[in-house]
This record gives C-alpha cells, sequence and structure tokens, in this order.
C-alpha cells in the first residue's frame, strides 16, 4: 500500500478520524524559473549546462543579483529548494574572474560539510579551470592542511575549527585573509542560543582579522524559515542584511496531520503517551514500506522507540530501522545517513540531530512527537519528508503538555503562523570576554576599539588588570599568558567540558558517546540507565573530575529519571516594572542546583518500580532571571493556595515563554516562592540555564503581556475543569487550581501602568 | 543595588570555576601573581663560567643619559614604575633605547674572536673549511662575515598568533669580533620597529640564519610576526644545526637539545642558567613592575644560546672538512653516510673504516659498511663483512640473506645459497619464538619467515633444473 492509498484509508476510519484535530492537504507546486543570469563567468554557465541546468528557481537569481550589487544576503526558502546554488554560484563567478579571490564556507557540523563539497566538487568538476575547495577540520591530515592554506580557493569548515584552530594562527592563513571575497554560512538558524551567541563572536574576530588584512568579505547565509532573518543575519554578522525569501522551487502534494491522543482520564487531562501513538502509527508506515522518520525529543527516547518499532514490524524489516541521535560515534552516524540515502534503512527515529541539512535523501513520512520547541523546528523536520514531487505526510503527534495542546487547538500557529524568530545574545558577559581574550590573543586591541559591546574598553582594561592583557605604552592591549585562550572556550557546551562514556562490557573498553556535565548529573550518576542503540547500560562510576562515566551492558525493563533540588538567590535588580499588586523584575540570580533521588520507570507501562538517592556535587549557576512579586496583602489566599497558582502559574508561564522565545523548554527553569526569603512575598522565577543568560528570561521580562496572554490562552483553552497536566501540571488536585491560577494571570494583565506603556514603545523599536 | 560591569564578570567567572581570568588549565585561587617569579639574584654574572665569553658592553652608558621619556605621551600615569626607572635598569645592563621612542632596547656583546668558549675560539669560524658543513647544511657557500646565529624568547608555545618573541639575539663577525645583538621588545608597541631593525640590519639578502631548531620554531614564528605587521619577509638562507647535530649524536646524546649538545659535545658547562621554559614568566613580571633584574638571566640565557651555535657550527665544519676525528661510531658513521651521498666514496670508505674500527663500533656500523661496499660493487669486502657479523651476532638473520643472495646471483653457487638460506631459517624461527609473546613483531618474523621460504623454493627448484 503507497502512502496516498494509506492516507485514504485513514480518512475511512472513524477511529482514526476522530483524534485528528486538523488535516491540511497543500496542493502541489510548480515552479517559477528565471533566465541563467548573463553576467555569470560563461565557464560556469556551460558547468551548469552540463549538469543539466538551464534556468534557475527564482529565488536563486534573486539571490545572485543582491549578492552581485554586494549586499550581504540571506536566504530563507524551504528545504530542498536548491539554497546551495545561491552561494555556490556567486563564488564561484568570483573565483573564475579572479583567481586570488577566496572564500569561507560556513557549516554547523562536519557531516553537513562533507555533503555540501562533494556537491561543490561536481559542479566544479565540469569547469575547465580548477577551483579548489577543501575541507579543514579535525580530520584534514596535517601533511595537506599548508597546501588548503596556500592554494584552497574555498576553505570548507565549522565555527569550532574557526574558533580554535583558524582564527589564533591567522598569520598562516595570510592569502586567505587577504583576498577573502565571501563568507558563505549554511544553515544560519542554527546559531541560536548560547551556540549562535559564541558563533557571533567568532564571527567579530573574523571580521577583525579581515580588516587587519585590507578584506572586506560579504555574507551569504542560508537559513530555514524564521521570523526575523535579518536581524539574525545582522545579529550574527554585524552587517546589514539583504533577505531572499519567496521560493521559487516546486514541491509535491504534502498532508500535514495534526493528531491528538484520546483522553484516557478526562478529569486529569492525562491523554495517551505520544510515544506509544508514534509506536503505532510508525510501524504502521514501515510495514507499508513507507519510508519514515520520526522525530523525538530526548535520547532516551530515540532509544526507546527504536526499541519499539524494531519489536513489532516483521522481522525481514527489523534490519531495516534504526535510531540516530548526538553521542553516537560519527562512523556509526555516516553509516545510517547513506543507509538512509540509499533506501536501505526504511524507518529511522531521531532526535533533532537530523533536523539539519544532513543529506538523508527525502523520506515520505515524517511523525513530530511532541512540539519540538520551534516551528521553524517543525517545518524543517516535516521537510525531511517529501521534497520536489509525490505526496508526503507530516505527522505531529501531540503530547498532553500546554504547548502541544495549544499548538492542537490553535493549528493556525505551526501551519501558517509566522515562525518564531531566532535569538541570540552576543552579548552574554561570560561569552563576550572570553572571545575579547580570543580576539586579544589574534590582534592587539585599541582602546578605541569596539568589538560588539560599548563597554569593550572596560573589559579589556579588567583582563589588564588581571593580568591576561597588558597594555602597551600607546594604550593598546596585548594578549600577556603563554597559553592560547581558545583552547579553554568551547562553543558548543557552557563553561565546561563533555562527559565520554565509556562502556566496559566487553574486555576492551571502548567509548560509545558523550555528553555535557550538566546533564551528566541527571543522565550519568550512578546507577542511572544510559540507553544507546536501544540497549541499556549502567552507569557504574562518574567521574565528573576526568569526564569519564564508565558504563556496563545489563539487562533490564526500566529507564531512569532523576530530580534536580534548586536553591535561587537575586544577585542584582537590572530593571523592573508594574506597580500595583504585580512587580515584574529582571536581574542577575544565582541558581544552586543538586540532583536528589532518581526514579526507575518501566518500558511500556511507565510505572514507577522505584528510587534510589543521587550523591554529587551541588551545580551553581549565576544567570539571569525574570520574576514577577504579588503583594500578599492584597490577595487573601493562604499559604497552599498561593503555592497552587504558584507552581500552576510557572509551568504554564514557562511553557508560554518557550514558545514565545523559540527555545528549548530546558532553556528556560522555574523557580517558585510562596515567600521568598528576600520579603517575604510570594514570588515566582524564569532564569536561563546558562551561566550570563542567553537573553531569554530578559525577553520575557520585556513582552511579558505577550507571554502572559498565551499563558491564559493555554489555561483558558484547556477542555479540563480544575487544571491538568496539560495546561498547569501535575498539580496536587486542588479543585480550584484553575481558577487561582487565571486570577493570578488576569491580575498582572490587569494591571495598568509602566507595562502596557513599555509594551507599546517596544513596537516603535 | 547595581554591581558594576566588573564587579558582575567577577562574580561570573567564579562561579563557573574560573578563579581567576587566566585560561584553563592553570589550576589554584587567585594569589598575587607576578612577584613569585621574583629571583633573589643580586648582581647576578654573566651566564657562562669564566671559560666562557665574558659581557663587555661596549661603552659604558652615562646614567644621566636616560631622561628619553620627555615627549612620547600616552597613557604612563598609571604605569607601575615610572619609565626612567624602568629604562635605568635596562641602561645598566648595556641596553640602549632603539631610535626614538623606547618600547624596543638594543644591546651589543662584544667578544674578541680569540675568546675561548667550550673547547673553541670563535675565530675557529673564520679558519676552519665550512664548505662540507655548507653541504650537509643544503645551504649554499657559507661565508663566516654573513654567518647570523639567531635564536628568541617567546612568551608562549607554538605558532599562534598571540604568541610573541620579545628577546631577539643575532651574533655575526664583526671585524675581528663575534658581536651579539639583543633586541629586547620592552613594550609590544614597539614590536614593528624591532622586526624592521632586524630586517634591515641583520636578515639582508645575502644573510646565513643559523639556528638550532629553528626551522620548526624560531623562524616561521619570525615569518608569522612579520606577516602580522605586514612587513615583507627576508629573503636570506637559514640553516638549522639541529638535524646535522641529531644525525651526529641522538644515540650519544639521548636528547638533542642545545643544553645536551653543549655539555656533550661542546665542553660548555652553564652556571645559574635560567631554565628557557621560565622566561615568559619573567618577562610578564617585567610588563607588571619594570625592574630589570628579574630579566637579566633571560638576556644571559639567550646571548648565551647563540654564542653556542657558534662554536657549534665550528665543530660541526670541522668533522665534516675531516679536521677533527668523530667521537663515536654513530658519528662516523653519520659523517660516511654524507660523504656517500655526495659521492665522495674514498671518504665515505675511510669513515666507514673508522666507525667499523671504533671501539663502541656495532653491526649497524658493519651492516651500513657492507651495503656501502654492496652499491659500490666491492663484493670481496662486503662478503668478509657479512660473514664477520653473521659469526658476531648469533641471531642476525640479514647478512645471511644477503650472503645467499650473492651465491645465488654472483657466484652461482646454488648450495651454498640453499645453505645460507636454510641457516637464516633457522635463525628467523628463533627469533619468532622468542617474540612470540608481542604479536606485532612475531608477525613481521613470519613474514621474514615465508620470503625465506619462498627464496629457498626458488633455489631449489634452480638447482634441480641446472642440475
Amino acid at each position: 500500500m503507497n502512502l496516498a492509498m494509506l492516507l485514504d484509508e485513514w480518512r475511512r476510519t472513524p477511529e482514526v478520524m476522530r483524534h485528528i484535530a486538523h488535516w491540511h492537504v497543500e496542493p502541489a507546486r510548480i515552479a517559477r524559473h528565471r533566465d541563467v543570469p548573463a553576467w555569470l563567468h560563461p565557464d560556469l554557465r556551460r558547468a551548469l549546462a552540463a549538469r543539466g541546468i538551464r534556468q534557475l528557481y527564482a529565488h536563486q537569481a534573486e539571490a545572485l543579483e543582491a549578492i552581485r550589487a554586494g549586499h550581504s544576503t540571506m536566504v530563507v526558502t524551504p528545504t530542498a529548494s536548491g539554497k546551495t546554488l545561491c552561494y555556490n554560484l556567486p563564488v564561484i563567478d568570483a573565483i573564475l574572474k579572479d583567481e586570488a579571490a577566496r572564500a569561507l564556507y560556513l557549516f554547523p557540523t562536519k557531516a553537513l560539510s562533507q555533503d555540501q563539497v562533494a556537491e561543490l566538487h561536481e559542479l566544479c568538476g565540469h569547469l575547465p579551470s580548477p577551483v579548489q575547495s577543501f575541507t579543514y577540520d579535525g580530520d584534514t591530515p596535517l601533511h595537506a592542511r599548508q597546501r588548503i592554506r596556500e592554494a584552497g580557493h574555498i576553505v570548507v569548515t565549522n565555527p569550532d575549527m574557526l574558533h580554535a584552530a583558524i582564527l589564533p594562527h591567522h598569520t598562516k592563513w595570510l592569502r586567505l585573509f587577504e583576498n577573502l571575497r565571501y563568507i558563505v554560512i549554511d544553515e544560519a538558524h542554527i546559531y541560536r542560543g548560547v551556540f549562535g551567541s559564541h558563533v557571533a563572536n567568532v564571527l567579530r574576530r573574523l571580521r577583525r582579522i579581515c580588516e587587519h588584512y585590507g578584506s572586506r568579505p560579504a555574507f551569504i547565509l542560508c537559513s530555514a524559515t524564521i521570523a526575523n532573518p535579518e536581524e539574525l543575519g545582522h545579529l550574527l554578522t554585524g552587517e546589514a542584511i539583504t533577505v531572499v525569501d519567496r521560493s521559487g522551487a516546486p514541491s509535491g502534494e504534502r498532508h500535514t496531520v495534526l493528531y491528538n491522543p484520546p483522553l484516557v482520564q478526562p478529569e486529569l487531562g492525562l491523554r495517551r503517551s505520544s510515544i506509544t501513538e508514534a509506536r503505532r502509527f510508525g510501524t504502521r508506515l514501515v510495514r507499508e514500506g513507507i519510508s519514515t522518520i520520526a522525530f523525538v525529543k530526548t535520547r532516551t527516547q530515540v532509544e526507546l522507540l527504536t526499541t519499539y518499532w524494531k519489536a513489532d514490524v516483521p522481522e525481514r524489516l527489523r534490519h531495516r530501522v534504526f535510531g540516530y541521535r548526538g553521542g553516537y560515534l560519527p562512523n556509526e552516524r555516516r553509516e545510517i545517513e547513506r543507509g538512509l540515502r540509499e533506501g536501505r534503512i526504511l524507518g529511522v527515529v531521531s532526535t533533532n540531530a537530523l533536523e539539519l541539512g544532513v543529506d538523508i535523501g527525502s523520506l515520505e513520512a515524517a511523525i513530530t512527537v511532541g512540539y519540538p520547541g520551534t516551528v521553524a523546528s517543525f517545518r524543517q523536520q516535516s521537510g525531511r519528508a517529501g521534497r520536489r514531487q509525490g505526496v508526503s505526510l507530516a505527522l505531529f503527534i501531540a503530547n498532553a503538555s500546554a504547548i502541544d495542546q495549544y499548538i492542537v487547538q490553535h493549528p493556525e500557529h505551526i501551519l501558517q503562523g509566522a515562525p518564531e524568530a531566532a535569538r541570540l545574545y552576543p552579548e552574554n558577559l561570560l561569552i563576550l570576554t572570553d572571545h575579547l581574550k580570543c580576539a586579544a590573543y589574534e590582534l592587539p586591541f585599541s582602546p578605541d576599539e569596539r568589538f560588539g559591546v560599548e563597554t569593550t574598553e572596560e573589559l579589556l582594561s579588567y583582563l589588564a588588570q588581571h593580568r591576561v592583557l597588558h597594555q602597551g605604552r600607546d594604550g593598546r592591549f596585548f594578549w600577556m599568558a603563554d597559553a592560547l585562550p581558545s583552547h579553554s572556550v568551547s562553543l558548543r557546551s557552557a563553561a565546561q567540558d563533555n562527559v565520554v562514556i565509556i562502556d566496559q562490557t566487553e574486555a576492551r573498553p571502548r567509548v560509545i558517546g558523550e555528553t555535557d556535565r550538566f546533564s551528566a548529573l541527571t543522565t550519568l550518576h550512578e546507577e542511572a540507565i544510559y540507553l544507546h542503540q536501544s540497549r541499556p547500560h549502567q552507569v557504574e562510576r562518574l567521574d565528573l573530575e576526568n569526564g569519564k562515566a564508565y558504563v556496563r551492558q545489563v539487562d533490564v525493563d526500566y529507564y531512569t529519571d532523576a530530580e534536580l533540588a534548586v536553591r535561587l538567590q537575586v544577585l542584582d535588580v537590572l530593571d523592573e516594572r508594574g506597580t500595583g499588586a504585580a512587580r515584574h523584575q529582571t536581574g542577575e540570580v544565582m541558581v544552586n542546583a543538586v540532583p536528589t533521588l532518581f526514579k526507575k520507570i518501566k518500558f511500556d507501562t511507565h510505572e514507577n518500580l522505584g528510587w534510589g538517592r543521587i550523591h554529587l556535587p551541588e551545580a551553581e549557576l549565576h544567570t539571569v532571571g525574570y520574576w514577577c512579586r504579588w503583594d500578599r496583602r492584597g490577595i487573601p489566599w493562604d499559604n497552599e493556595r498561593w503555592e497552587t497558582a504558584l507552581i500552576g502559574l510557572a509551568h504554564v508561564l514557562r511553557h508560554a515563554s518557550a514558545l514565545h522565545c523559540m527555545c528549548a523548554l530546558s532553556d528556560l527553569h522555574w523557580a517558585a516562592e510562596v515567600r521568598d526569603p528576600l520579603d517575604g512575598q510570594p514570588t515566582l522565577y524564569l532564569y536561563d540555564a546558562y551561566p550570563g543568560g542567553v537573553g531569554l528570561a530578559d525577553r520575557v521580562f520585556r513582552d511579558v503581556d505577550e507571554v502572559l496572554s498565551i499563558a491564559r490562552e493555554m489555561v483558558k483553552g484547556c477542555r479540563c475543569e480544575a487544571g491538568c497536566p496539560a495546561c498547569i501540571g501535575p498539580g496536587r488536585g486542588d479543585e480550584d487550581a484553575k481558577a487561582l491560577v487565571l486570577a493570578l494571570v488576569e491580575m498582572c494583565l490587569a494591571d495598568p501602568g509602566p507595562a502596557q506603556a513599555a509594551a507599546a514603545m517596544k513596537g516603535g523599536v | 543595588m547595581a554591581r558594576s560591569l566588573l564587579e558582575r564578570l567577577a562574580a561570573l567567572e567564579a562561579s563557573v570555576g574560573r578563579q581567576r581570568t587566566t585560561p584553563a588549565g592553570e589550576p589554584g585561587p587567585a594569589s598575587a601573581p607576578g612577584h613569585e617569579f621574583h629571583p633573589a639574584v643580586p648582581g647576578a654574572g654573566p651566564a657562562s663560567d669564566a671559560s666562557g665569553p665574558s659581557r663587555e658592553p661596549a661603552d659604558e652608558p652615562p646614567p644621566g643619559a636616560l631622561g628619553m621619556d620627555g615627549g612620547t605621551g600616552g597613557p604612563r600615569d598609571d604605569r607601575p614604575q615610572p619609565l626612567d626607572s624602568r629604562g635605568r635598569g635596562l641602561a645598566l645592563l648595556g641596553f640602549r633605547p632603539l631610535a626614538e621612542g623606547d618600547s624596543v632596547w638594543h644591546r651589543v656583546l662584544r667578544y674578541d674572536l680569540l675568546t675561548v668558549h667550550g673547547r673553541r675560539r670563535f675565530a675557529d669560524l673564520l679558519s676552519t673549511d665550512l664548505s662540507a658543513a655548507a653541504r650537509a647544511l643544503k645551504v649554499e657557500a657559507v661565508d663566516p662575515e654573513r654567518l647570523r646565529f639567531y635564536d628568541t624568547e617567546t612568551t608562549g608555545l607554538g605558532q599562534g598568533a598571540g604568541n610573541v618573541p620579545f628577546l631577539h639575539a643575532l651574533a655575526r663577525v664583526e671585524g675581528d669580533e663575534l658581536a651579539v645583538h639583543q633586541y629586547f621588545l620592552a613594550d609590544h608597541a614597539g614590536e614593528p620597529d624591532l622586526l624592521s631593525a632586524l630586517l634591515t640590519e641583520h636578515l639582508t639578502g645575502d644573510a646565513l640564519v643559523v639556528t638550532f631548531n629553528g626551522k620548526s620554531f624560531d623562524w616561521p614564528l619570525l615569518q608569522s610576526r612579520l606577516s602580522m605587521w605586514r612587513m615583507p619577509r627576508p629573503s636570506c638562507g637559514h640553516a638549522d644545526l639541529i638535524h646535522p647535530a641529531r644525525r651526529l649524536w641522538r644515540r650519544h646524546l639521548g636528547r638533542v637539545a642545545l643544553a645536551e649538545v653543549e655539555a656533550g659535545v661542546l665542553g660548555i658547562r652553564r652556571t645559574d642558567d635560567l631554565p628557557g621554559r621560565e622566561a615568559p614568566a619573567r618577562y610578564f613580571a617585567w610588563l607588571e613592575d619594570g625592574v630589570a633584574d628579574g630579566m637579566e638571566p633571560v638576556f644571559e640565557h639567550n646571548a648565551a644560546d647563540v654564542c653556542s651555535l657558534a662554536v657549534l657550527l665550528a665543530v660541526l665544519a670541522d668533522l665534516l672538512a675531516g679536521r677533527e676525528p668523530a667521537a663515536t661510531a654513530e658519528a662516523w658513521v653519520a659523517l660516511a653516510r654524507w660523504h656517500d651521498d655526495w659521492e665522495a666514496y674514498d671518504l665515505a670508505e675511510r669513515c666507514y673504516e673508522r666507525a667499523a674500527a671504533s671501539p663502541d663500533a656495532d653491526g649497524r656500523a658493519l651492516w651500513l659498511k657492507s651495503l656501502f661496499h654492496k652499491r659500490r660493487g666491492e663484493w670481496e669486502k662486503a662478503l668478509a663483512l657479512w660473514a664477520r657479523i653473521a659469526a658476531a651476532e648469533p641471531l642476525a638473520v640479514p647478512p645471511l640473506v644477503e650472503l645467499a643472495k650473492y651465491a645465488e646471483h654472483r657466484a652461482g653457487d646454488l648450495d651454498a645459497a640453499a645453505r645460507w638460506t636454510q641457516e637464516a631459517q633457522a635463525r628467523a624461527a628463533a627469533q619468532a619464538q622468542a617474540c612470540a609473546a608481542d604479536p606485532a613483531v612475531a608477525r613481521r618474523w613470519h613474514q621474514v619467515l615465508d620470503h625465506l621460504a619462498h627464496r629457498l623454493a626458488r633455489i631449489q627448484r634452480r638447482r634441480a633444473l641446472g642440475g
């Protein structure tokens, strides 16, 4: 049975249709073409013709003209719309016209760059004169590096390599930096949050070095659909950005189906687990021979769902089902990607690791299990199914959370609604300072030089006081330490190193994955079950000091889930508003977290089998928070009611904030105090889960009315009566919970004065 | 109450486990760095001992001539020490500011060419025949007047753009003196001036730079600094003495670093020498406090390095020119192989003879000599050596293989060839058994055994055919 027939079957099955909240069909769209511009070098036009390309899509032509006019340009069109040509053509054209010209390509991961280089080579293979492109990453052999530095017209690398290997050694890359014409940044939407904030600073360093060598490259960015391409491009590159976003590429008929699992306990708002439903739908699709990818949120879920699919599909298909996630080693991942491209693999369960443009060919069905946090991310995931022709299916399976329930009730949010904005915060003090050190190592700073922020000189003086820099007689700041600063700065994680996971099952221990330190507290504590390719491993020892976790394969039928105990303290109030019953504030907070205990949860039934204690040191986090304080004199509730209301609101506000700020739920944490130690008032905190903050809490503070409105809709729109896990979280059975939470929200929203004035002002900024 | 930006930063850094802003990898809480580096060297003397050169600044600077800090301006008020005291410290060590400004300081230490350093005089450079050394160093003819012995002290390791050479030493022959020019970067801002002085005064087109390990460190770092300041690269030649030194003395010295070469070959003993790795800390302390005394051992160390280079070149030249006998079989073999490469077969043979006759001669010397004879077609000599090695080393397989090859292909004596091969098989089998515990080595021996079996089969086939 093919996909179109299966979809027909579903339409005719009431038991399925009953739980489908929305079924949207987007008809096939034909291409809009433009001629290949006559100004392109004739060799390049011939090479295109040799590849069978006689016309360009409209957006490609548009991008070419913008780039030719010297604008830094960002192309924002759907998956498989031919974005790669938008940068390859101008770059190759420039090199054909001036042999000295150079370009730098940045991809967020090594895997992506390998795919793109293969495509670039193919195009260049049709050229009569050589255009040299090379990948420069950790795998590049030492003997090849010299040649790449001298002769590579196009150097393909990733931000980490640029940060740690290229920029600190810029004098060896003289030719590149003197002649750099284009900097290409693909998958630009990945550069948000902490990683984006790092990368924006790396690009500041890159621009500084180009300036030193007298080049002024233009940026060409490509991105999945996001709301603020211009802003993202500008924050990343520091340049004004021309956006090209009207796709001329064709697409096949696609069905977007929003499925809301049935309620199993209406009063509590409990629904059938989304994983269980994904198990059922996925197995069916794979059994029909329909290539299917499922996106789940966590690594544990990858293992869980893979196990289920393997168990349920017929024996003959079992070896064609795989899990895929970060933490697998590169070879294993390459092998799975190849299997998908070649059609050998029929079903794959992945975290968002496969959201990126890793070339896995085009699949027929994509299942998104639980809202991935952003519209852009959802569209990336569903874009994995169906490319230029043929029917495709994007199936969204909601879970019981507030966000997911909001989505199924407001399908327009993911179907038509503008995708969210990609946020980054290059001014994070810690990140900025780290890169300021790296930049000073690379080139001395003039006291009047600006590195992103106006306070540059203040920071430089601070570093000079700490004997990291030395201010010379001419006032310039020079690096003054015998170490390479970039070695202690990782772009990917917080300020610390990763923990590698070592399997000791065999006589010869081997590394099977890695994770960041903060996650290690809750996933690699002793006795934790760590799943790898659906095989449970038990953690025997966690050596945080040396960054190693030792695991051994075990045969158990449960997984573990750890809890964190959190203490929070306000260090500094940076801004506040609201004078009435509720006061909103933002500022710096210190959070102390310690993992306390873990639960053992049975596969399949998800019942709790027991628990254990975790003995690990406390982790401390300095970050930025938003909080709201209520004057308890105005509201005559007892402590218990306050607690119910605060915890309920915290739950929904966190979801609403994640939705609004386009971040993962785990990027924002919350805490609630019925009597805050500071002034005894009921207080609700949201804070960024990264040292120094990444602008999320700050954004919640600025847009608090919008966020509160979403929260109110989430609660009001929920069909439960007294509050349920979907809207205000797993409460304690208080019958007034929902009303209490709504009362709190209304109180904030009704609060007149500065809040609204500020909201109005924000429109003009 | 809002905290200042810097208070926030300090708290933030502390919270992620960075006690201070220095890069990771340097554990330990914030102490008062800087002063712990200060040596207690009251009036530190020259680094080398009495037999070495003594420092003779060309002219003692009058202390009054130090008022050069007048008009250059700049944010000086917050310097820990007033400029003139910084300058005075350097002046007392014989440094003078280079051109205007006081960021770069220069001094010349002049040594009479007759000065004895280790077991040589600098004058030997002029009297020896440098042509063989030039060949070994793969440079064109070496003119003593054009030699520039060069060494640097840097703020760190590696070739990154933030690693700054803060002290450069260049030793050269000037008239009847060896002049050691030292350029000290008292302030980073002066680096372009310093580099330009190096380029115009010393690294001219006809110069030959001589270093020890400079090919992989000092020289590329200098190129990197020039690139950084957008200055032209020098076109002069470069010879790195570490390569011939390794060939001559690797076994003898164990580790071929300049200090080992000095002690083991040149007869130079340093006293109170500052380990090179401590130089950056001294320099950072200088930038902080401007006390030149702390730098003095660095200056001495740096000057002593280039003086040693001059002696090292003289010794190398004499060895290669045959004016000084080598001390070990290893060195004789090295010499023999150079001459062999240069097709000076008589010299090569004599060196091999000396290597073989050397009291410490091992199988390797004899073996290399035998191969030399084989290449030359001097079969008698080669055969004698193979027999000798085979007798001396009861487990040596290669000489037997060579004997077998000769018997089979040259002498046409298939019986002898079979005998040698069988003997080789017996030895290889014994070796394989002895190495059974190490699979990788054992595997190699089994490969050898396969080859030998193949050889023997062929010999026997030919014997059967030939009758």
